[in-house]
């Protein structure tokens, strides 16, 4: 049986699936707290730490960057 | 030539816009990288061989320029010995300490989480915040990461291991002080 220590470190290094962790999570509630926290962090960066950039912005970016590029 | 322009600047432009604020640049850095970037793709596309997608090569031109952008103004923030940290919760035979990890238990994500989770990404490192995005936000393969970070296998995945315990840390700080 995997220790909390091996656990929390293979979950760190982004193995959420590994059988070995997975059966420790079957007796540890606080690795599989551990676990629950790093995916939400995960699933919280994708939507709020790396959103779309503003679509009307983008859109005038877009017209300048073809106006710089069509007079090189 | 014109409709290729334009295609190539609508489907990348909102993408590397999003890569480059995911980094840390302010808005009008990343507006300005991200024209740098299609101009110098531009300039040089005869250099592009397609071993990688055209989204991976860019993504390296601007990563590139946003590093060059970091040096000149030498603003990387220092790191803490996040490893030593982690390793402090465990006792000798790798058993949580006393209650175990701290934090939030929720599933969800709330507005509160998302606000505390964005000032702890705050304090990523550039390279850190990249990483994580175009792993993570945008799938990129972890070769291609390293092609565009210019670090090895072992160097990106120590990189996103810190970055985890370290937003962990941060979170359960921050939700401790509640």
């Amino acid at each position: 049986m995997m220790t909390c220590k091996e656990a929390a470190t293979a979950f760190a290094h982004g193995d959420y699936t590994g059988l070995r962790a997975r059966l420790h999570l079957l007796v540890c509630r606080h690795c599989r707290l551990f676990r629950r926290q790093l995916l939400l962090i995960e699933s919280a960066l994708r939507a709020e730490v790396f959103p779309n950039p503003d679509p009307a912005r983008t859109a005038v970016l877009e017209r300048a960057i073809l106006d710089r590029l069509r007079s090189l | 030539m014109n409709d290729e322009l334009s295609s190539l600047v609508a489907e990348h432009t909102a993408p590397l816009m999003r890569g480059a604020l995911a980094r840390g640049l302010s808005q009008s850095d990343a507006e300005e990288l991200v024209q740098e970037t299609f101009v110098a793709y531009l300039e040089a596309r005869a250099r592009f061989q397609g071993r990688s997608s055209l989204r991976t090569y860019l993504f390296g031109i601007l990563y590139h320029k946003a590093a060059e952008l970091a040096r000149q103004r030498s603003r990387e923030t220092s790191t803490e010995d996040i490893e030593k940290l982690f390793g402090s919760r465990f006792d000798g035979r790798g058993h949580w300490l006393s209650q175990g990890p701290r934090g939030p238990e929720e599933e969800s994500l709330t507005h509160a989480l998302a606000a505390a989770i964005r000032d702890c990404a705050q304090k990523l490192s550039a390279t850190q915040r990249s990483a994580f995005f175009l792993k993570e936000a945008e799938g990129v393969p972890s070769e291609d990461v390293c092609n565009i970070l210019s670090i090895t296998d072992t160097n990106l995945r120590v990189l996103l291991f810190r970055a985890r315990l370290r937003l962990r840390e941060c979170l359960a700080k921050a939700w401790k002080s509640r």
